[in-house]
């Protein structure tokens, strides 16, 4: 859709809700949810509290039939108040324009869906609180954030899984192979020390100088860093300068860098997170700054159990390539996390469904049933609808139908463990 | 400015650790005074150690005074550079708020372990205490816990459970007056309160209430009625024409409010409007007449609504009837009295002096972390105020251990 500028425009395209970015949309961020704006049966409007939206985000907003930008921000706000139907908004980070729009809009609803799935900071904000709904992959996550505010957040949230990018694969290893190729995507510094969760310090020297014997070994090397990578700590820039210098290979297409690689070596970010969706391994670099963050090594083995932990600074790479090319005693594990965290999310048109369903379930957080309840348990029904719609299309005992119905066991399985977790 | 009481005041910044704080007193941009008025008696006779912060870093010199005055009080400043020192303050429990800006969300998510209790400055009606915000903080501070209704329903159970009644702030000095029998009038104080920051939120009786009150001011000279004006301190700060018709009033012969206690003992009467001093006079236990306008409907503010929220406040329709009209019925009978004790009792929750108020301040305060635990915030704060053999702390060490075989079995 193209921009909506005025307020007759706004209201006749009836936008359910607003997605909205203090300042500027941040390109990346709109990446991980374009998918689903794509395909969602609701209408939504992108606003940016300072106007600016990149043309790489309006060419595919423009595109998507039922998403379009809102400006100027100031005029948009208001206009909302008549669009019959409006819903809420969703927000991508927690910052302060968010109270602004929340005491504009006292009886909306507010959700915050976050920005990819990880054990950040970011993801367990004592502000959460504010919000109608949080979205998070799994309830797990809600353990993460302020014990003064789980009770309340756990009534409010919605698993919806972690987002799932545009075109990846699953392509589990079902037995020990040759890596070929190894995407390195490290996560930015964040806006303090206290969220700098990034390991490019270590890893990067260490990789530009294996990278001879890697591409001896025939193996090559992709860097995908995070987009804000060196914009508080520029030196950062440079040492991902001298890996690409030294032959690594720049990130392209997010869906084709992942799908085409072999092992990710990734950091506590939503990027790692994502990969998971292709069950192969990955490796995560360890340091002691690493685990001083989060907390100990038995809560980072908490949250990525199925990853690799390395310790850069004691053990080579080819070293750790060669012990994973021998065995991946973690493939069953991947597994098992890949159905949690993903919620037995086999394609987006799948999460998006379940996006949709959140969507409607947050709404309802004045009634008494938890919001978390009334999304459950409207997602099994629909799950179960589908499964059966399948299951008569194909006369029955297709792959699909035996995988939608473990799905749906599995989900129940999932829950109860949640349960226990939560 | 005194330099020295400005020097002691600040200088914790570099003494914070010594200082050891147990509460920020937060304002996102500038300390503004008579919110800080509000809160003073409270602060000064607190046992907690407070520190005031604010966005800006802007402190009157009034204000730097006042603070300087209290011993157990300092300003933080710088708040960038400052503000991560509270880290290291073993006894530092949280932030209070006296507003709903946005840089409290800044700060909340800066300390997401501490406590976040807004106390807000004044019980009234208006928009601001019945904000969606109100969820991003562990307690809030109300008068009574009727207005936790006021809230948006979404949020309503959140704000229940931390909610701690303490009654509405006490003037410092006020005293109980109330009309036995009915009685000439002989002093008028009228209290309107400002524009707001938006038209939603405006619930200022200038604009109707001024004329009426400049042509009834002739006749009430004559009988030697004295009118003493306090207009909220930031009226015309977003219409103008509001301080135009503020210096009208005073051109026909209203006399500026001075010293607020000695105003309020002054008074015989109070016309006021949706604001936290209508509720602070009711300690007096005098009348309070509040105009009733078409704008103030418009806001949702109606007849109705304002007799569910005042009903022991004569409502004045000021389009309607003359104010002569309203000050010879209530000289002849006084039907409310009964009604203004009754809320009396119930929105200073039996408070009949500071000490006592403060006492429950400091009660509440000790109760807001228990937000962490399942038990509302509230319970616990009732709990202790009804028994105080609840303060013993080795009561609470028991009750503490009994909790935790309870949950040791239920897990089990």
């Amino acid at each position: 859709m193209q921009p909506l500028r005025d307020r007759d425009a706004l209201v006749a395209f009836g936008p359910a809700w607003c997605l909205v970015w203090t300042h500027h949309v941040r390109p990346g961020q709109f990446a991980i949810w374009a998918p689903y704006l794509r395909r969602s049966r609701h209408r939504i409007v992108v606003m940016a509290s300072a106007d600016r939206i990149a043309d790489e985000v309006r060419a595919a907003i423009a595109e998507m039939p039922r998403v379009a930008v809102a400006e100027p921000y100031e005029g948009a706000v208001q206009w909302l108040h008549d669009v019959p139907g409006f819903q809420g908004f969703l927000y991508v980070g927690s910052f302060p324009t968010v109270a602004a729009l929340m005491d504009d809009f006292p009886l909306s609803t507010h959700v915050w869906i976050g920005h990819g799935e990880s054990a950040k900071k970011a993801n367990r904000h004592r502000t959460a609180s504010a919000f109608d709904s949080v979205f998070v992959a799994d309830y797990r996550a809600v353990g993460r954030y302020p014990r003064a505010i789980r009770g309340w957040l756990m009534d409010g949230a919605c698993a919806i899984g972690v987002p799932v990018v545009e075109g990846l694969q699953a392509d589990p290893w079902s037995s020990p192979r040759r890596i070929r190729r190894i995407v390195y995507a490290p996560t930015f510094e964040g806006r303090t020390e206290r969220a700098d969760y990034t390991s490019i310090d270590v890893v990067a020297p260490a990789l530009r100088d294996a990278l001879p014997f890697l591409t001896e070994r025939g193996v090559s090397v992709v860097v995908r860093p995070h987009p804000s990578t060196g914009v508080r700590r520029p030196v950062l820039r440079e040492q991902l300068a001298d890996l690409l210098a030294a032959g690594a290979a720049p990130g392209g297409d997010k869906g084709r860098d992942l799908t085409a690689a072999d092992v990710l070596i990734g950091d506590v970010s939503g990027a790692t997170s994502e990969f998971l969706f292709t069950r192969k391994p990955v490796l995560m670099p360890v340091s002691r700054a690493l685990l001083e963050l989060v907390k100990g090594p038995s809560r980072l083995r908490a949250e990525y159990g199925w990853t690799y932990p390395w310790d850069v600074e004691r053990e080579s790479i080819l070293d750790r390539l060669v012990a994973l090319e021998r065995a991946d005693p973690l493939a069953t594990v991947r597994e098992r996390a890949a159905r949690r965290l993903f919620r037995d999310h086999r394609t987006v048109d799948d999460a998006v469904r379940t996006f949709d369903l959140a969507l409607d379930a947050a709404t309802r957080r004045s009634s008494r049933i938890p919001v978390r309840i009334r999304f459950d348990v409207r997602r099994w029904m629909d799950r179960r609808r589908v499964s059966s719609a399948s299951r008569d299309a194909s006369g029955g005992g297709t792959d699909a139908t035996a995988r939608d119905a473990g799905g749906a066991d599995g989900r129940s399985r999932d829950d109860g463990g949640q349960r226990g977790g939560g | 400015m005194d330099a020295a009481a400005t020097t002691g005041a600040s200088a914790v910044a570099d003494d914070l650790v010594g200082f050891d704080p147990n509460w920020c007193l937060f304002w996102g941009r500038g300390v503004t005074g008579f919110h800080l008025d509000i809160w003073m008696p409270y602060l000064r006779r607190s046992r907690h150690r407070y520190l005031i912060m604010s966005g800006e870093d802007r402190f009157s010199d009034a204000v730097r005074e006042q603070i300087a005055s209290l011993p157990n009080c300092r300003i933080l400043e710088p708040y960038a550079g400052a503000k991560e020192r509270l880290r290291s303050c073993t006894d530092f429990r949280g932030f209070l708020y006296i507003g709903t800006k946005e840089q409290n969300f800044r700060v909340v998510n800066g300390f997401g372990g501490k406590s976040h209790v807004w106390l807000g400055h004044g019980e009234s009606d208006k928009v601001y205490n019945a904000f969606r915000t109100a969820s991003l903080y562990d307690s809030l501070f109300v008068a009574r816990y009727s207005v936790v209704q006021r809230y948006p329903r979404a949020i309503r159970r959140w704000v229940a459970a931390g909610a701690c009644a303490i009654g509405t702030p006490i003037l410092d000095g006020a005293v109980k007056d109330p009309w036995v029998r009915p009685k000439p009038i002989r002093t008028i104080l009228y209290a309107p309160t400002w524009e707001g920051h938006s038209a939603r939120a405006d619930y200022a009786s200038l604009p109707t209430v001024g004329p009426a009150l400049i042509g009834a001011l002739p006749a009430l000279s004559a009988r030697g009625v004295t009118v003493v004006m306090r207009p909220h301190p930031t009226t015309g700060s977003r219409r103008p024409e509001l301080k135009d018709m503020r210096d009208r009033i005073f051109a026909a012969g209203a006399r500026p409010g001075g010293d607020k206690v000695a105003d309020f003992s002054a008074a015989d009467v109070i016309i006021s409007d949706i604001s936290g001093v209508t509720a602070e006079f009711l300690f007096t236990e005098k009348p309070v007449i509040m105009p009733v306008t078409s704008a103030m409907a418009d806001l949702g503010k109606d007849d109705g609504r304002l007799a569910a929220e005042y009903p022991w406040a004569y409502r004045w329709h000021v389009e309607q009837e003359s104010l002569g009209e309203v000050l010879a019925r209530l000289e002849a009978q006084d039907p409310l009295r009964a009604a203004r004790a009754d809320a009396a009792r119930d929105m200073f929750r039996g408070h009949r002096t500071i000490d006592a108020a403060v006492a429950s301040f400091d009660l509440a305060l000790d109760c807001v972390r228990w937000r962490k635990t399942r038990i509302p915030v509230r319970w616990v704060y009732e709990a202790k105020r009804r028994f105080p053999v609840l303060h013993d702390r080795r009561i609470g060490r028991v009750a503490a251990r009994l909790v935790r075989r309870v949950r040791t079995l239920v897990r089990s």
